[in-house]
C-alpha cells in the first residue's frame, strides 16, 4: 500500500502496489490529460508501477495563468 | 521504469500523439521545438524583437518567460515582463512574489501594475460597483493595461501564455454559441496597428497545458498553484475543457490538429466588421469613439482614467528602462 495526495485540494487516497498511474488517475477521477503524477518527487509514465513506499502526489493541472 | 524513445534514460513522460517517452532534458527539448516551430510557422517573432511577456505568476505564463528566455539567444530578443496586481487577496499576493522571483531568476526586467493604485479599486471591487462579472471586468483591464504597457515600451509583440487547451476550449466555446466571428481572434498572433495597439502572440500555441505544467516544474521556475478564487467550475469552458480532454484520450493529437487547421483557415473565418479607431480620450485602440476602458472607469469616476493611466505607465515603463540602462552600465 501506497499514499497518495492530491494537489491543490488537499484530498489524500490510500493505493494499491502494483497498479499503474494510469489506473490511479482513472480511479481518483482524473484524465490522464488534466494531471501529472510525481513519484518521490519526480514526474513519472502512465504505464509506471506504484511500488509500496513511494510517495506519490497528483498534481491537478489548474487553468487559468 | 519505462527509458526515454531518444536517450534511454528514465522517462519523466509519455507523449500519446507521438507514441514514445521523454527524459527530463529530451522533454524540455520537445516543448522548447514547439515553440521554435510556432515562431517559425506563425511567424511569431523576427530576430531582434522587443518583446512584452505578460505574467500572471501561474504555471503557463511561467513556462512562456522561461521558453522565450531560453531562446532570447538564438532569436535576439529584447524581453521583458508585466506582471498587473489585479488585488483577489492572498491569490493575487502569491502571484506578485512568484511572478517577481521568476523575473529575478531569468534576469528579465519586470514592470508591475496595481490596478488599486491605478483606478482606485482592486477587481472585485470593480466589479461589484459596475454589477458586472469579476472575470469579464478583468479581461477588460488586463487587455487595456497589457496593450498600454506595450505600446509605451514600443514593444513587437505582447507574448501571452494561453496554452492549446485553452485556445481549443475557447474555440469550442465560440462555435456552441455561434460567436464565430470570435474565432478569428484565437489564432497564433494579432497584428500591429501603429501607435495605438501591439499584436499580440501565442508562442504555446501547441503547447498542451499539461506541458506546460511539466516544463516549467522539470526547469524549476517559480509559479503559484493556486486557483483564481473567482473561477466558475460549472462554466462552459470548464465543462468544455473536461469533454476535449476526454476526446484528446480517445484520440490523441486532436487539439494539436484542431488549432493548426484553424490557424490555416483564419482568414476564412467571419471578422467582425469595426471602424479601427483611436479612443478620443487616451488615443489607445477602440471600435468606437471611446474605448471601453474610458467608458467603464468613467461610470465610476465622472471622468475616463485613460490618460491618466497612460501617463503612469509611461513614467514605470522610463524607470524600468532607465533601471535596465544603469544595470547595463554597472
Amino acid at each position: 500500500m501506497a499514499k497518495a495526495r492530491v494537489i491543490p485540494d488537499n484530498k489524500e487516497l490510500t493505493v494499491d502496489s502494483g497498479i499503474s498511474v494510469e489506473e490511479l488517475l482513472k480511479a481518483a477521477g482524473f484524465n490522464t490529460e488534466s494531471a501529472v503524477v510525481l513519484v518521490n518527487g519526480s514526474p513519472v509514465p502512465e504505464d509506471y508501477r506504484v511500488k509500496e513506499d513511494d510517495e506519490i502526489v497528483i498534481v491537478r493541472v489548474l487553468s487559468g495563468g | 521504469m519505462a527509458k526515454c524513445s531518444i536517450c534511454g534514460r528514465d522517462a519523466v513522460a509519455y507523449i500519446r500523439y507521438q507514441r514514445r517517452y521523454l527524459c527530463r532534458e529530451h522533454y524540455i527539448e520537445f516543448v522548447e521545438n514547439k515553440v521554435r516551430r510556432s515562431i517559425k510557422r506563425y511567424k511569431l517573432l523576427s530576430k531582434g524583437s522587443k518583446v512584452l511577456v505578460s505574467v500572471s505568476g501561474g504555471k503557463d505564463s511561467a513556462a512562456l518567460l522561461m521558453a522565450l528566455s531560453r531562446l532570447s539567444k538564438e532569436y535576439q530578443l529584447k524581453l521583458y515582463a508585466l506582471h498587473i496586481n489585479l488585488g483577489i487577496g492572498e491569490y493575487s499576493e502569491k502571484s506578485l512574489r512568484a511572478s517577481t522571483e521568476a523575473a529575478k531568476m531569468l534576469r528579465i526586467p519586470l514592470i508591475i501594475l496595481n490596478v488599486k493604485d491605478l483606478i482606485g479599486y482592486t477587481i472585485p471591487e470593480l466589479a461589484r460597483r459596475l454589477r458586472r462579472p469579476v472575470c469579464s471586468v478583468c479581461g477588460l483591464v488586463k487587455r487595456y493595461l497589457i496593450n498600454a504597457v506595450a505600446v509605451e515600451l514600443g514593444a513587437d509583440a505582447v507574448a501571452l501564455g494561453h496554452n492549446a487547451d485553452d485556445l481549443a476550449v475557447y474555440s469550442m466555446k465560440s462555435f456552441i454559441t455561434q460567436d464565430l466571428e470570435y474565432l478569428d481572434k484565437l489564432g497564433p498572433k494579432t497584428e500591429n496597428i501603429q501607435g495605438i495597439a501591439v499584436g499580440r502572440i501565442r508562442p504555446l500555441y501547441e503547447v498542451y497545458e499539461k506541458e506546460s505544467f511539466l516544463y516549467a516544474f522539470l526547469l524549476g521556475v517559480p509559479f503559484i498553484h493556486d486557483e483564481c478564487p473567482h473561477v466558475n467550475h460549472e462554466s462552459l469552458e470548464q465543462i468544455l475543457k473536461v469533454k476535449l480532454n476526454e476526446v484528446e484520450e480517445k484520440k490523441p493529437g486532436m487539439k494539436i490538429m484542431m488549432l493548426r487547421n484553424m490557424a490555416k483557415r483564419i482568414r476564412d473565418l467571419p471578422r467582425r466588421e469595426y471602424r479601427v479607431q483611436s479612443c478620443r480620450y487616451c488615443g489607445l485602440l477602440s471600435s468606437t469613439e471611446v474605448c471601453s476602458f474610458c467608458r467603464m472607469t468613467a461610470r465610476i469616476h465622472g471622468e475616463p482614467l485613460g490618460p491618466i493611466v497612460r501617463s503612469r505607465v509611461r513614467e514605470l515603463v522610463k524607470e524600468s528602462e532607465s533601471r535596465q540602462l544603469s544595470s547595463a552600465a554597472g
